[in-house]
């Protein structure tokens, strides 16, 4: 089954104009993941109208390799500035930053791309292995148990991904509450309209992606301005490249380690880079004997959390493609555009288009290979990038985030549409609410609906007990909704219990 | 107990989750499911999410020590320390901030009407450069007239899109 697919998917991938869409999504996701504050999302939000005219294959090459290397190019300014390009770069900076202090900034960083690339290579080759273990299980599932899982899904990005739970869980609800608006063609009715021809054919997509995510970062980055990095920290030389490339081939044990970690944290929706980064770093830094060194500089410290954080990429699209249950914002930019494509994922992705499944396995291996050679190439040219005050940018992207709203339907509606929801998830970032629970909640309401009406036409309305899994999934959402609760009732009778020893 | 005003943002969500559970009510009976299934227990958190505004000690035992979880404070924990040690943000009063961000928003939306897409994104660009970035005009000018060709180049000409598109297409 793997080879068949494999085949086919070589036979997609192969050809000339893939690889340079690749070409070009590696270019872009480099140059996006080097400047700070862009934020990985606005790249692959930016690129979203022009591959809506791509074939679906050159569509998965640019917007995946561009997705996959971000997490390649902020490595360089971790390093170099103390100053992560994306939040999931933050651990790099403890031990990379001293390092580049320390005159070893090229030795590094090549640790630290070499790292990146092991770690995506592992997330791919894990990604392709575990499609036979999952396709047995993908087909056993009906309907209630994607309803179960739809509603698991929003809930664990709503308890793992942002600083409140409660406030997750409402975002989820509304992003649930906004993809009910338009035609129902369930029932064949019109919801929330307000007799309004643009409200019929529902809220579109891109425009609310574009608002949510890009024009909100936009606003933010628009108030806190400011340059990114001084000058005079620069890279000087390429001497210690073959050493840093060399200590990441020593401690190979360090670095799969960390790719491990970070697949597991990639297939956990909602749980995001910047902890897998985090972890991989707070893991290798407790399994050290002398962890005096970390923090001032050692390259382990750089190895580990690289890795983790470019192997979660094949954990998270496991969820996506298999399940339909993007665990992240940018799983969800990646999901619409197969949607987009007609493409729909689920079962179908491990059934009938195996090949599409597979040719994202080869993305990723490609994308990784080619950002870390290309990471090293354009360092040089590029690191003068992050001292331009980040508030400059702010117009142009703007200006493409309205042209890329209005270009999918030529509609001045949909940009409107688009700075509406810009300023929403502006006040929802500023008011901690989860623009990511809110996005999924979006983008998996129309099937949660299906799922939900397929299964009470065939078990009725107890249906989630009438299936054994989707009567679990439903015991471990509940479990999962009041752990917190009955773990703070717990911990409060223990507490009252010792004292009451204690008095004893 | 001492009562606080609660956050205006909770309080829209409020309003609208309330106005979307009304509304579901007047959908046929197949059609109001699942909304009203979402709708409820959203209005019914977005409620707990007000009065723990409002009343920050209430239920503060279980929530605050339960339902924040550990692993998304402990990276919030990092962040915070590592941008108390690279502060970048320039602190400004949060009205303020919202009215800055909805005239960007307007002002763009405006040009854009008046002016057709492309060329009034570049009068944006050209203005937010020379008053908000304090360059020169001839730079800002430059500045958007180099963004218009590659917008043009790549909107107009690769995605076909209609850039004097505005009030004269309405």
């Amino acid at each position: 089954l793997l080879i068949e697919g494999l085949t086919a998917a070589a036979d997609l991938f192969f050809t000339p104009l893939t690889v340079m869409y690749l070409l070009i999504g590696v270019v872009i996701g480099l140059i996006f993941g080097f400047v700070p504050g862009l934020s990985g999302i606005t790249v692959l939000i930016v690129l979203l109208p022009f591959v809506l005219p791509l074939q679906p294959v050159h569509a998965i090459a640019l917007i995946l390799g561009a997705h996959a290397v971000i997490v390649t190019g902020d490595t360089i300014t971790a390093i170099l500035f103390n100053i992560p390009g994306t939040a999931q770069s933050v651990a790099t900076c403890f031990d990379g930053f001293p390092l580049a202090q320390q005159g070893r900034a090229s030795e590094a960083i090549a640790a630290g791309l070499t790292a990146s690339m092991i770690g995506g290579i592992f997330g791919a080759v894990f990604l392709m292995l575990t499609i036979p273990i999952f396709r047995p299980l993908v087909l056993a599932l009906g309907s209630a148990e994607y309803f179960m899982m739809i509603l698991i899904g929003i809930t664990m990005i709503a308890m793992l991904g942002g600083e409140s739970f409660l406030k997750g869980l409402i975002s989820g609800g509304l992003g649930l509450l906004c993809s009910f608006i338009g035609f129902d063609v369930v029932t064949g009715s019109f919801r929330y309209t307000l007799g309004s021809n643009y409200l019929y054919s529902g809220l579109n997509f891109v425009p609310v992606m574009i608002g949510i995510f890009a024009i909100a970062q936009m606003l933010s980055l628009s108030l806190e301005g400011g340059s990114i990095a001084k000058e005079g920290d620069f890279l000087k030389g390429y001497s210690g490249i073959l050493k840093g490339i060399a200590a990441t081939l020593k401690n190979l044990k360090v670095c799969l380690r960390g790719s491990v970690l970070g697949v597991i944290v990639g297939i956990i929706p909602g749980i995001g880079g910047t902890v897998a980064n985090i972890l991989a770093y707070g893991v290798q830094v407790g399994s050290s004997i002398d962890r005096s060194l970390y923090g001032k500089g050692e390259i382990k410290g750089v190895i580990a959390p690289e890795s983790a954080n470019n192997a979660k990429e094949g954990g998270a699209l496991i969820t996506t493609l298999a399940f339909g249950i993007p665990g992240s914002a940018g799983m969800a930019v990646l999901m619409t555009v197969l949607i987009l494509k007609g493409i729909v994922p689920g079962p179908n992705m491990i059934t009938e288009n195996l090949d599409i499944t597979i040719s994202f396995v080869l993305v990723l291996i490609f994308a990784n290979i080619l950002a870390a050679l290309m990471a090293i190439m354009i360092t040089p040219a590029l690191e003068k990038i992050t001292i331009i005050p980040i508030d400059r940018l702010v117009p142009l992207v703007l200006v493409v985030c309205a042209l890329g709203a209005f270009s999918i339907n030529e509609r001045l509606a949909d940009v409107i549409l688009a700075f509406i929801f810009g300023l929403v998830g502006f006040l929802m970032k500023k008011y901690q609410y989860s623009p990511a629970a809110f996005i999924i909640g979006f983008l998996l309401g129309a099937r949660l609906e299906r799922a939900l009406h397929v299964s009470l036409r065939a078990w009725g309305p107890l249906f989630i007990f009438q299936r054994p899994i989707s009567a679990l999934l439903f015991f471990a959402m509940l479990i999962m909704l009041f752990w917190p609760f009955l773990r703070a009732i717990w911990q409060r009778h223990i507490i009252h219990s010792n004292k009451g020893e204690d008095k004893k | 107990m001492k009562a606080k005003p609660p956050n205006w943002f909770s309080v829209v969500l409020l309003a609208i989750t309330l106005l979307f559970t009304v509304g579901a009510l007047g959908f046929t009976a197949r059609a109001r499911v699942i909304p009203l299934a979402v709708a409820a227990p959203t209005l019914f958190l977005l409620s707990i999410q007000v009065i723990r505004e409002v009343y920050p000690n209430i239920l503060s035992k279980f929530i605050k020590t339960g339902t924040e979880n550990k692993i998304s404070h402990q990276t919030h924990d990092i962040l915070s320390r590592y941008r108390e040690t690279n502060p970048s943000e320039k602190k400004k009063d949060p009205g303020i901030d919202i009215i800055i961000v909805t005239m960007h928003l307007v002002t763009i939306f405006l040009l854009m009407l008046l002016g057709g897409i492309i060329p009034g994104g570049m009068i944006y660009i050209a203005l937010y450069y020379r008053f908000i970035a304090r360059g020169g005009w001839a730079v800002s000018t430059s500045a958007a007239i180099i963004v218009g060709v590659i917008c043009y180049a790549l909107f107009g000409i690769l995605l076909e899109a209609e850039i004097w598109a505005g009030i004269f297409s309405l």
